[in-house]
This record gives C-alpha cells, sequence and structure tokens, in this order.
C-alpha cells in the first residue's frame, strides 16, 4: 500500500512537472512568435513608406532610376521571401538602399528642404529605431527559449515535444548590397 | 483518515502556492525586457524611472511620492498558559498609487497599477520607514499613562471611520474618500512620535503594554523600477495594466534585482510544500503500521 502511495506521489509529480515545463515551452514559443510578428509589421510598414519617399525623389531627380527599380524589386522579394535568413538578408538591402536614397538627396538642396521628403525621413528614421529595438527584443527572447530547450531537466520534455532552436534575426553587413552611382 | 484528508487538502494548498510563486519567477526570468518606444501589445517587460504625473505625499514622513503603502499594526494575544496564541491585527493597510509614467531613455508610458496591497511585495522601495511604538522605562510609561488618561491617541477610536472609508475606497479608487481617516490616524501619530523624540529610522514610544508598529514604503519620483503588466492602448496612448494575463509586477531596480526579491518567498513557498508532503508521508505511513 505505501509503496504504491510513494510510486503514485512520484508519477503525479513528474506528470505535473512535464506539465508544467511544456506550458512554459508553449508560452516562450509564442512570446518567439509574437515578437517576430512585430519587427515584420514595423518592416512591412518600411516598405509601404518607400513608394511615397520614391515619388518624392523622383520629382527633383531624373537620373536613379536603377535605385528605384532596386526598392520595388526589395518590397516584393521580402513579401515572397519564406525564411527568416532570408527577410533579414532583404531588410538589410533595404536598409542599405534607403540610405543611398538620403545620400543622393544631400545632392539635391531642394528636395532636402522639401517637408514632405523631411516627413518621409522623419517617419523612416523612427521606424528603424523601432526596428532595431525590436529585433534586439526578439533576439533575446530566442536566447531565452534556445537556452530553455537545452537546460537539465527541461531538455527532455523539450525533446518529448520536439521544441527545436530557434534561429536570431540578424542585418548582415552588407555595405556592397547596392552598388548606385551618385 | 481524517489526518490524510487534512494533510492532503495542505498539500495542495502548499503545492498552488509553490506553484504560483514559481509561475511568477519564471514569467520575469522568461520575459525579455523591452524599450519604451517599441514596446508591442501583450504582456511586456519595462524598465525605467517613474515620474508621477500627480504628486501626492506620503502620510508619515510628508515627502514627495509617485506610490505608497501605509501599514499600521500591532500584535494581540489571547488566553493563557499553553493555550496563549498571539495574532496580528491590521489596523491600517492603505496603498495609494495613482497613475504614473514610466520613463527610458526612448520614450515613456503610462503606468495604472491596480489597487492591491500586494503591489509592493517585490518591491525594496527606495524610502522605506518603520517606527516602533511600544514599551519603554518607567518614565515613557507614566508619560503615556497620562497621554492615554487625556485620550491623546485612541487607536480604536481613530480606526472605525478609517474601516469604514477603505471600503468605499476599494470599490471607488478615489482615495479622497479614506484621506480624511488615514490624516487623523497619522496626524494623532505624529504628535506621539513628536513628543517621544523617536530616533531617525526607529522610533521607540511608549503606549500601554502593547507595541504597535508603523510601516511606510513608497516610490519616489525618479526611482528606478521594473513593471510586468499587459500593455494595450485602451486610452488613446500605450498603458501598462494588470490586463487579461491578470499579472502586474513592480520591483526595484533591474530584472536581476527583482528576482533577488523573489527568491525568499520561493524558497519559503518549496520549503513549506516538503514540509507538507513530508506530514502528509508520515501520516500515510503511520497509518499504514497500524
Amino acid at each position: 500500500m505505501i509503496t504504491a502511495i510513494i510510486i503514485g506521489s512520484l508519477a503525479a509529480l513528474v506528470v505535473f512537472f512535464v506539465i508544467f515545463t511544456y506550458n512554459i515551452f508553449v508560452r516562450l514559443t509564442n512570446a518567439v512568435d509574437n515578437a517576430w510578428a512585430n519587427i515584420d509589421v514595423l518592416l512591412k510598414q518600411r516598405f509601404d513608406e518607400l513608394p511615397n519617399l520614391v515619388s518624392t525623389v523622383k520629382a527633383y531627380t531624373k537620373h536613379e532610376k536603377e535605385l528605384f527599380e532596386r526598392i520595388a524589386q526589395l518590397r516584393s522579394e521580402y513579401v515572397n521571401c519564406p525564411t527568416l535568413e532570408g527577410k533579414g538578408d532583404v531588410a538589410t538591402q533595404a536598409s542599405s538602399t534607403i540610405r543611398s536614397l538620403f545620400a543622393v538627396a544631400e545632392r539635391y538642396p531642394e528636395l532636402k528642404a522639401n517637408e514632405n521628403f523631411l516627413a518621409l525621413q522623419k517617419r523612416i528614421s523612427e521606424l528603424e529605431d523601432m526596428i532595431a529595438d525590436r529585433r534586439e527584443y526578439y533576439n533575446e527572447s530566442v536566447r531565452i527559449y534556445n537556452t530553455r530547450i537545452l537546460q537539465i531537466p527541461y531538455v527532455f520534455v523539450a525533446r518529448l515535444g520536439k521544441f527545436a532552436q530557434r534561429e536570431h534575426f540578424s542585418f548582415k553587413d552588407r555595405t556592397e548590397a547596392v552598388t548606385v552611382e551618385i | 483518515m481524517i489526518g490524510i484528508i487534512i494533510f492532503g487538502l495542505l498539500t495542495l494548498l502548499a503545492a498552488g502556492f509553490a506553484y504560483s510563486t514559481l509561475s511568477k519567477y519564471l514569467l520575469i526570468k522568461n520575459t525579455a525586457p523591452q524599450r519604451i518606444r517599441s514596446v508591442s501589445q501583450g504582456f511586456a517587460q519595462l524598465h525605467g524611472r517613474a515620474e508621477p504625473i500627480t504628486v501626492i505625499e506620503t502620510p508619515i514622513s510628508r515627502i514627495p511620492a509617485v506610490a505608497f503603502r501605509l501599514e499600521i499594526y500591532h500584535y494581540v494575544s489571547s488566553g493563557s498558559g499553553k493555550d496563549q496564541s498571539t495574532k496580528r491585527e491590521t489596523i491600517v493597510d492603505i496603498t495609494h498609487a495613482p497613475r504614473f509614467m514610466l520613463k527610458d531613455d526612448t520614450a515613456s508610458i503610462l503606468i495604472d497599477a491596480p489597487r492591491e496591497q500586494n503591489l509592493f511585495r517585490l518591491l525594496r522601495p527606495s524610502h522605506f520607514k518603520e517606527y516602533t511604538i511600544g514599551r519603554g522605562g518607567f518614565f515613557d510609561q507614566m508619560r503615556n499613562a497620562w497621554a492615554q488618561s487625556k485620550g491623546v491617541f485612541d487607536m480604536k477610536r481613530l480606526s472605525w471611520p478609517y474601516a469604514k472609508a477603505l471600503m468605499d475606497f476599494r470599490k471607488s479608487g478615489d482615495y479622497t474618500v479614506v484621506e480624511d481617516a488615514v490624516s487623523g490616524i497619522v496626524s494623532e501619530l505624529q504628535k506621539s512620535l513628536e513628543s517621544f523624540e523617536p530616533a531617525a529610522e526607529r522610533g521607540r514610544i511608549t503606549w500601554g503594554n502593547n507595541k504597535l508598529y508603523v510601516t511606510e514604503r513608497a516610490i519616489l519620483p525618479n526611482d528606478e523600477i521594473t513593471v510586468l503588466g499587459s500593455v494595450s492602448s485602451q486610452e488613446s496612448a500605450p498603458i501598462v495594466t494588470k490586463g487579461k494575463e491578470g499579472t502586474f509586477l513592480i520591483g526595484s531596480g533591474d530584472e536581476a534585482q527583482v528576482l533577488r526579491g523573489f527568491r525568499w518567498p520561493m524558497i519559503g513557498a518549496i520549503a513549506f510544500l516538503l514540509v507538507c508532503i513530508a506530514l502528509l508521508v508520515l501520516v500515510i505511513t503511520s497509518g499504514g503500521v497500524a
């Protein structure tokens, strides 16, 4: 009788531990997914602002066709890209292209003074800052998740529940991504 | 059999308490901090400095604060000999935390703390004052007897309007309904504190045979705090509330400091659970042997 109670108690403890840990992983997975969704939404917002920026810049410049086409191409590449790594790559190229576009504006004083352009520049800079913050948050969430699923004793439940490692979101330093003649 | 049921229920209770404490600890540990400027909706951990929207004053020290908790309590003994038992009796326990702003180096956000006494549970606030009003020397007692006879400090008389007002405050959240009652108690308390000249942090004031404990905790403007709560945009600007998650915590300093604040409650909860399990096993085995 006593042995049965002790075995029963231990079994109950194991079941409790598995449920408790599984719920932690579900919560962590949701946190990582939400963190990614929050970056994604900002990256899309930034791509949505780009046509407005391009049309404003176009009105003042006539020789940056290649740059304008590249921006339109990056937008569709981002939407169609299936992997996180690929999206990170496209986002890096977009940041670089936007910097090139702002550099172009330096050569046109009238464009630099244009209120619409200034407002768009401010908006995009704000979005860039927020993307950087959220990327930091996403990577920290991934770090916590990846650490937990490898820690003993959580690792056993992680394998049981098939919780796999998640990848960090990084902007590769690709200054050569876009070469624009200025 | 009755023993098994009693200890079984106690163990379940202890397990529930341990589960809740451990869940909160892991929730803090597993939630990555966010910057205020880019905070997203849902459960979030934010770190920054507290800035009052309305500056309030702490009841005892009369210093500007963002939020405070005032506790006045004493221990009451009943029975005698082996049957003697002592229990803590709270006379005043009030937390006043109007909405305030949390500011980091990127932006600021509105914080709407729930009106709960455990708001300060994790907080080791920069402002913490404790007074003990209790039995002193012969002359103190003489002086106290005189004070009592003059009705200078009659806690029971003073605490009744407070208790009544507190119920209204809990319903409405309007601190003004309870302010007069608290001020009444505090001003009487101040008289005693002043007349007996307490030491800087801890006053020793005689008053009958009972000791009266007074503690005041406060979040002061510019205090560094960590807030965990649900972010929503219900009032045009983002606001942190208890939300659907049902968890709202305020702790001093950064995440590491908050987790340190959780250490002892967690050790206590686990120790309590282990004791309950041991007792349950003992009752079961002794029953089994019999």
